[in-house]
This record gives structure tokens, C-alpha cells and sequence, in this order.
């Protein structure tokens, strides 16, 4: 049986599933997170859990405080309040740099390779996290193996590739570091349809490779398609989560877009 | 065919010397937005340094390996007492900021040390140099070899090993280097490292050529390398060495073949070309356009 949970302005937390049952610490939490950009909050009070092997979506309109959630995730930008925990450590205080050593690691949107290095050396700094002696050089060669096309173009500058070789590289470039956790932020943004839903298909394999992924993305259809679970925002604050089977077609997820989005769904 | 190679030998030398001062400032600029108007400090630190230890008796090579490791240290307190605390700040405060040091410095070498020039003697260097039957001035092709030198093993430091592609990751997208694993401060140290021990070679070429050290030694040089820096096009390394030569060029033959009447005006007759150069191409001359922006 399929559960949906609506969240009008909740402040205790909660989340969506029945996560009573489970034994021990969440693989991954955020409780009562809030963010403020110069006195305005962008985020109050989200609560939300990801179990381990999930494909979890965090879906809403602009501005909702999706990115905001992923910025403080990887620590680019500090909570003002709650905590985010990976395997019971709190991430809250910590560097970006000792983040990604965790496990937890984000393919920023808009690609964002660095145009001016090739894709070896790209490849390379993506497996600076996982240590010297932690089987770096092989798994650039399992990455180049899995993409070929970076095989064939690796000794090129990384600004040169396509749109979507750029986006096989910042995958690429991000399980160099042997993550368990992957964030993608908005994968699909500026990619032809085509190249967009293959660019999930790659994503939804991860999954077979043990990794656990949060998706941030506007186009929903594409989102909860991969998706176990999705988490919804709007104005800063968590709308409404589930499975996604009681998502689909859920009246409240399109009263949340508005109807931008719902042909899509 | 003398002259020439001996104006070519000089140019190159000149142009060496502003090369490495523009990529020292370049360097920092790229990572932080920096541009640190203190840096010609460090040449006058350099040149304080050569001389007191000659003073204290020590021997040449010695005196100009520390000098120059001074030069680095003086950068990385820089980084760590002045521009620290400003990392996250816009860049018309950090620019304020670097002019405050730099001034402020300028007027502690006045106070406690003297604001007349100091001799520095660093005489083992021939004054001319037999090339076989060419003469070239000796400092001037210390110079030259030297800032060859330096440069190719910045370009191996920067292209071949892991910190220096960090170094370049982390110029072009600092959020993005970090989630790579790139320890930022780290980063930042080195850049200002590399940077202060640039100046500290530059300085002693220049205290070299000048046998004299007063507190605003570095001033004329670091303004020409930053106007090579911004007609080379910041965001570019391999642009600001090759505008820090053309500098070099332009000055020494403007020098050399300006009728006298007008010599007076070489440097005028300078910045006009170079004003030229960012009316041409406001972004610099080897930036990449602006998608690399």
C-alpha cells in the first residue's frame, strides 16, 4: 500500500514514510533545516530522509528551495538551523572538501566541467577525494571503459566536448570519487529531450553500481520516473512527499505547479 | 647586428622580468579576484632583505636564496594576516584593502628603515658578456635565462603536476574544485607562494640592474607588470607572459630608437599603444572570449 503525506507548514519532524520500523541511524537526514540569505529565509524547517540504494527526487517551482537544500548539503552555503546527518555524522560544520571524502558528492547543474583542463585531468581531480592509494588510475580507466567517448577525446579540453559528452564527464568526474551518495542538480537543464532522458537511463543505472541519489529537477515527469520517492517543495518549505506511485497524478502535486508542469506528469 | 641582439638580449630581459611579476599577480587574481596592488612590497622586501644580509656579512648566492624565500613567506603572511579576513568580501574591498597595505608598508621601509636609496651590491655578475663575437650585458642575460628559467617550470608546476592542475580547477571554478576534494586554503597558500617567490626573483633581477634598494622599488615595475596582466587578459597565464615581453620589447626599442627630441615622451608614446591594444580588445589580448568569463 502506497502512502502519501501532505505537509501544510509543518514544523515538528516527521517524514513521509514509515521509517519507525527501521532499525538503527538513517543513511542519509536532514532535520529541520533552515537556510537564510541575508535575513531572508529560504528554507524553514525541512525534514527528509533518503534510505540507502533509493533514487530519491526533490521536486517544486523555482525558488522552492531545492537548490538551496543541495547548496547547504555539500556546504557551500551554511544552515542556520538543523541538521544534516550521512550515516549518523553531522555535515553541517563541515567543509565541502571533508564532505566529499564522506561519500557525498554533487554533479552541479548547468555541467560545469573545467573547460580549461582536459578530460584526463578532469577525471583526475575527481579522484583527488578518494585518496592516493584508493585505486584512483583504476577507476579512470572503468570510467573511460563505461564512456567511451571520453576514452576517444580524453588528451581534449573538456570546453571543447558536447553538451552531452559534458555530461557524461561531470558523471564521470563525480563517481571518481567513489561516492555513495550522488546529488544531481538539475541533470536535465539545457539538454535536448533525447540526450535528457537518456541522461536518466545513466542515472537510474547508478543505482546498480550501489549508489544512493538525490535528484533535483524541474521536469517531473522525468524525475519520478526513475524515482522511488519524491519530496516536494514550495516557498521554502516541504509541500508534500510519498512514494512516487501516490504522487503520480496526485491532485496536489499539480495544484503545487500550478499546471506548469502537469502535463508532464 | 651587435646592437641588435644586445636591445633583443635586453628587451628579453626587461620583458622577463615583467612577465614574472604579471604572472605572480595573474596567479592570485585567478583564484581569489585579487588584484594585489601590495605586490610590488614584496620586490621592495626582497630588495630590503639583500640588503641587510650582504650587510651581516653573508655570502651572495646565500643572501639571493633568501631573499627570495622571504619574498615568499611576506606573501603568504599577506594572505594569511591581511587578505584572510576579507575572502568572501567584493572586489572593490579587496582591491581598497591590498592599496591600504600597500601604502602602509611603503611608509613603515620610510619610518624604520630610511626613504633614501640603500646600495645592494650584488656584483659577481660580469658587466658584459662575450657571446662569440657578440657582447651582451651580463645582468641582462642573467635576467633573460633566469625568467626562461622560471617560466617553463611554472608551465611544468601548472600543467603537469596535481597541484598545479588544482591550481588551474580551482581559477576557473573555485565551488566546483571543492567538491572535487581541492582543499581551498590550501590552494590559496600556494598561489600566494608561487606568487611572493615570483616577485622575490623578480626583485633581486631588478635590485641587480639598479645596485639600489628605497621603499618604493617596486612600485614602477609591479604597475607595468599589472598593465601587462590586463592587456594580456587576466583570466589568461600564458596571455600575461606574453604581454610582460611585449611590454619589454616596446619599452627597450622605444628607448633605443626614439630620436632624442622625443625620448621624453617613450613612455607616454607607451601606455597610448597599450590604450590602443584595450580600445581593440577591451578583454585583453589572449583572454578568451567571454564564454570563458
Amino acid at each position: 500500500m502506497v502512502k502519501l503525506a501532505l505537509h501544510p507548514h509543518r514544523r515538528a519532524h516527521s517524514n513521509g514514510r514509515e521509517s519507525g520500523d527501521r532499525v538503527g541511524r538513517p543513511f542519509f537526514e536532514i532535520s529541520n533545516l533552515s537556510v537564510s540569505y541575508g535575513g531572508v529565509k529560504a528554507l524553514r524547517d525541512l525534514s527528509l530522509d533518503v534510505a540507502e540504494g533509493d533514487i530519491v527526487a526533490l521536486l517544486g517551482p523555482n525558488g522552492a528551495g531545492k537548490t538551496t537544500t543541495l547548496k547547504a548539503i555539500v556546504g557551500w552555503s551554511r544552515a542556520s538551523n538543523g541538521r544534516i546527518a550521512f550515516e549518523g555524522r553531522d555535515l553541517t560544520r563541515l567543509n565541502t572538501e571533508d564532505i566529499v571524502r564522506l561519500g557525498v558528492t554533487m554533479v552541479p547543474q548547468g555541467r560545469q566541467v573545467f573547460s580549461r583542463l582536459t578530460v584526463a585531468e578532469n577525471l583526475m581531480l575527481g579522484g583527488l577525494a578518494r585518496g592516493k592509494r584508493a585505486g584512483a588510475t583504476d577507476m579512470a580507466s572503468e570510467m573511460l571503459d563505461m564512456f567511451t567517448i571520453l576514452k576517444e577525446r580524453r588528451h581534449e579540453l573538456a570546453g571543447n566536448l558536447s553538451g552531452g559528452e559534458q555530461q557524461q564527464l561531470v558523471i564521470a568526474r563525480a563517481l571518481m570519487s567513489n561516492p555513495r551518495l550522488v546529488i544531481f542538480d538539475e541533470p536535465s537543464l539545457g539538454l535536448a529531450p533525447g540526450l535528457a532522458s537518456r541522461t536518466f537511463e545513466l542515472i537510474a543505472q547508478l543505482r546498480t553500481r550501489g549508489l544512493t541519489i538525490i535528484i533535483v529537477e524541474q521536469n517531473v515527469g522525468l524525475a519520478l520516473a526513475i524515482s522511488d520517492r519524491a519530496y516536494v517543495l514550495a516557498d521554502g518549505r516541504l509541500a508534500l512527499s510519498g512514494d512516487v506511485a501516490s504522487l503520480r497524478g496526485s491532485p496536489e502535486l499539480k495544484q503545487i505547479f500550478l499546471g506548469i508542469e502537469s502535463a508532464a506528469l | 647586428m651587435t646592437n641588435a641582439v644586445q636591445d633583443i638580449v635586453n628587451a628579453l630581459g626587461l620583458g622577463g622580468t615583467y612577465a614574472l611579476l604579471a604572472l605572480g599577480l595573474a596567479l592570485v587574481f585567478s583564484i581569489l579576484g585579487l588584484i594585489n596592488f601590495a605586490y610590488g612590497e614584496l620586490m621592495t622586501v626582497t630588495g630590503y632583505i639583500l640588503f641587510f644580509a650582504l650587510g651581516a656579512g653573508i655570502t651572495t648566492p646565500l643572501v639571493i636564496v633568501l631573499a627570495i624565500a622571504g619574498a615568499g613567506a611576506a606573501s603568504i603572511a599577506m594572505e594569511r594576516v591581511v587578505f584572510r579576513p576579507f575572502r568572501n568580501a567584493d572586489a572593490t574591498t579587496l582591491l581598497l584593502t591590498s592599496f591600504a597595505l600597500s601604502v602602509g608598508l611603503q611608509t613603515l621601509f620610510q619610518t624604520s628603515i630610511s626613504a633614501n636609496a640603500k646600495g645592494v651590491d650584488l656584483n659577481f655578475i660580469p658587466g658584459v658578456i662575450n657571446v662569440g663575437r657578440i657582447r651582451v650585458g651580463g645582468i641582462q642575460l642573467v635576467a633573460t635565462a633566469t625568467s626562461l628559467v622560471v617560466l617553463v617550470c611554472l608551465g611544468v608546476f601548472l600543467l603537469r603536476t596535481t597541484l598545479g592542475v588544482s591550481i588551474r580547477a580551482t581559477a576557473e571554478n573555485f565551488d566546483v574544485a571543492r567538491l572535487m576534494g581541492i582543499r581551498a586554503n590550501r590552494v590559496i597558500l600556494a598561489s600566494f607562494l608561487v606568487s611572493g617567490l615570483l616577485a622575490g626573483i623578480a626583485g633581486v633581477l631588478w635590485v641587480m640592474q639598479r645596485a639600489s634598494v628605497d621603499p618604493l622599488l617596486g612600485a614602477a615595475p609591479v604597475l607595468k607588470a599589472f598593465v601587462a596582466a590586463i592587456v594580456g587578459g587576466l583570466g589568461s597565464l600564458r596571455g600575461v607572459v606574453v604581454a610582460g615581453f611585449l611590454l619589454g620589447f616596446l619599452e627597450t626599442f622605444l628607448q633605443t630608437y626614439l630620436p632624442g627630441s622625443v625620448s621624453g615622451y617613450r613612455d607616454a608614446m607607451l601606455w597610448v599603444i597599450l590604450i590602443g591594444v584595450l580600445l581593440l580588445r577591451p578583454q585583453g589580448l589572449f583572454a578568451p572570449a567571454a564564454e570563458r568569463a
